[in-house]
């Protein structure tokens, strides 16, 4: 083989190997076992194995309270992610630019990254009831979810725009577009994977996030909350069924938004129809 | 040739543009007249590019104006201005074609489809590109990205042609080619050409009128002839070409070296009196024995040979005059056979006619 694991001795290459399969391991072991229990025909989640049953998946899909929850967090997840992606870009095409206290400005917007959620939600609930700010869906959690995924809304754009070269937008305004069409024809389709890449991480943020949104929601529910609250008070397998049917759900948003950046890529893209070969 | 209305196709009138509290260009005033090939010769620093900067939109003049084919343009953005620049980064859209890349400034015009299939491929025609039709830039090479961007900025038929010192990122061989390159594209296009360039040999090289930049100032303007045989400071003198400086007395007609040894001034410089410098090009020199006589028309100076570099087409004779100052001669080799070695004494000769005189400033040390 190579030379770096010819240097290794037999020992420290199995060591190696037997941690990764460890990681791996826990890494997709509870998923797993998540997905076997969503089928057990049992009262309760967990073992002995009662027998196959579809029996959760068909009372989840009935659960009227399970399936406005998840309609709360879609909605909100897919307005947290237009709305960050678009800040985002704004402070990324601000940056650009050099104004006084830009590094203040940058590094405060990145700073709540490090703040642990639960203590920025404290702080919020507080704010918002001196503001005389009720908790609920739209207001409270919407601003909780946007102060949360703005700062990786922006560090997804901000390099895309920052190693950009601004003699090319120069050069597309030397042959007469103005700076709107510079935008929409030069830069827009140069960061557009920065862009795709904000509006997926952004969602799945929102889509997962639930420490905050317990503390500013109210009586609401999204599908995290909800989740919590049958664990405490009615852990049958309909919670598994309910997970596996997010983590599904999770996962088809982040394939499409794939699929979506390499098709992008393969086909290039220009402005207007490519000018015909002749 | 679209020879337009009467009249220069770029006018700067009065131009200074100040930057942080420092003039990096001062009271320019240029006219371009139409299909004239124009270099901007100066050292980094001297205010070329943003003069540059200025004529395509990308600055705005704190003071005087830009008239271009008689329009002021002077506050108008890029967007409405009738100039394309080359840049010297060439500056190509990463994600479009090479045929889209050009297809651009004829797009944001509204040209018709077929019309613009047909000028995209008369332009990559004339770089030499055609066969690069669908490309991307990325896959180009420096010199072929260099032909895009000029087929880019030329499809749009500009009142002038701005050119950022478009070669200094290729190499010397590909550099020749494309000086000789643009050359002829200049002529069968009969654009008018504003060529920023801080290489002496590409302006002497292409430019009909080589424009001297200094300090944001215009030091000289004129043709390649003019600026090289007779510069009109010794900063010119110094940055076109090389040149053999020598510090001397003037009266009566000469110059006296410090050792006694006398140089002939010409026609213009005798009514000089006081300290001069006196400057003359390597390659007007030639060196002779040293009991030879000097002729009427030459001068003279004793010198002792410190180095003899062979170079191929030339050799390089570094010698040092009696008082103490270096001198260096340049010739062809042939002429060089019967030189003396290393350490010999000879004669240094050069006409009278090519000889520079210049106030003795000392600021003009470059």
């Amino acid at each position: 083989m190579n030379a770096t694991s010819a240097s290794l001795s037999r020992n420290a290459v199995g060591a190696f190997g037997l941690f990764a399969v460890a990681v791996y391991f826990f890494l997709y072991a509870p998923v797993v076992t998540m997905v076997i229990l969503s089928f057990n025909d049992s009262i309760g989640i967990g073992l002995p194995w009662g027998g196959f049953t579809t029996r959760w998946y068909r009372e989840s899909f009935a659960n009227t309270l399970a399936i406005g929850a998840f309609f709360n967090s879609v909605r909100l997840a897919v307005v947290v992610s237009i709305v960050s992606t678009t800040l985002g870009l704004g402070v990324a095409l601000a940056s650009r630019r050099i104004f006084k206290g830009k590094a203040l400005v940058l590094n405060a917007l990145i700073l709540p990254l490090l703040i642990p959620g639960i203590v920025l939600a404290v702080g919020q609930i507080t704010l918002f009831n001196v503001m005389g700010f009720l908790p609920g869906l739209w207001g409270a959690t919407l601003l909780g979810h946007l102060v949360y995924t703005v700062p990786f809304a922006f560090l997804n754009i901000f390099p895309r725009v920052h190693r950009f070269d601004p003699n090319i937008e120069a050069a597309a305004a030397d042959l007469g577009a103005t700076p709107w069409v510079v935008f929409r024809t030069i830069l827009l389709p140069q960061i557009m994977p920065g862009l795709i890449a904000s509006l997926l991480f952004c969602f799945t943020l929102s889509f997962d996030e639930f420490t905050r949104t317990l503390f500013l929601i109210g009586s609401e529910n999204t599908l995290p909350v909800y989740f919590w609250s049958i664990i405490l008070t009615d852990p049958s397998p309909a919670a598994s069924a309910i997970a596996t049917l997010s983590v599904l759900f999770s996962l088809s948003v982040i394939g499409g938004g794939l699929l979506l950046l390499n098709l992008r890529r393969r086909k290039g893209d220009s402005d207007a129809t490519p000018v015909g070969a002749h | 040739m679209t020879a337009s209305i009467d009249g220069p196709d770029l006018e700067f009138s009065g131009v200074t543009k100040i930057f942080s509290g420092r003039a990096v260009v001062r009271r320019v005033s240029l006219t371009v007249q139409p299909g004239e090939f124009i270099a901007v010769l100066g050292p980094s620093g001297s205010g070329k590019s943003t003069l540059l900067k200025i004529a395509a939109g990308f600055e705005f003049p704190d003071e005087g104006c830009i008239l271009l084919r008689g329009k002021d343009v002077t506050t108008e953005p890029p967007y409405r201005r009738n100039v394309n620049t080359v840049f010297q980064s060439y500056a190509l859209f990463p994600h479009m074609s090479v045929a889209d890349n050009v297809a651009y400034g004829l797009r944001r015009k509204k040209v018709p489809q077929t019309e613009i299939a047909h000028k995209v491929k008369e332009a990559l025609a004339l770089v030499g590109l055609h066969r690069f039709w669908d490309n991307s830039p990325t896959t180009l090479s420096g010199g072929e990205q260099q032909r895009v961007a000029l087929a880019r900025a030329l499809v749009n038929r500009p009142a002038v042609l701005l050119l950022d010192e478009p070669l200094s990122a290729l190499d010397l061989k590909i550099r020749r080619r494309m000086q000789i390159e643009l050359k002829r594209i200049h002529q069968e296009v009969g654009t008018t050409f504003l060529f920023v360039t801080h290489d002496q040999e590409e302006a002497l090289v292409m430019a009909d009128r080589i424009v001297v930049m200094r300090e944001g100032a215009l030091e000289q303007v004129g043709t390649a002839r003019e600026i090289y045989d007779a510069p009109v400071t010794p900063f010119v003198a110094d940055f076109v070409g090389e040149l053999n400086w020598l510090d001397a007395n003037a009266s009566s007609g000469a110059a006296i070296l410090s050792d006694g040894a006398q140089i002939k001034l010409p026609e213009a410089s005798q009514h000089r009196r006081g300290p001069v410098r006196i400057g003359f090009r390597p390659e007007k020199m030639r060196l002779a024995p040293i009991d030879a006589v000097i002729g009427p028309q030459d001068n003279g100076v004793r010198a002792t040979i410190t180095s003899v570099t062979f170079q191929g087409p030339i050799t390089t004779v570094d010698l040092r005059l009696t008082d103490g100052m270096i001198v260096r001669c340049q010739s062809s080799a042939t002429d060089t056979i019967e030189l003396p070695e290393k350490g010999g004494t000879v004669l240094c000769l050069w006409q009278i006619g090519s000889t520079l005189v210049f106030d003795a400033s000392p600021t003009e040390q470059t």
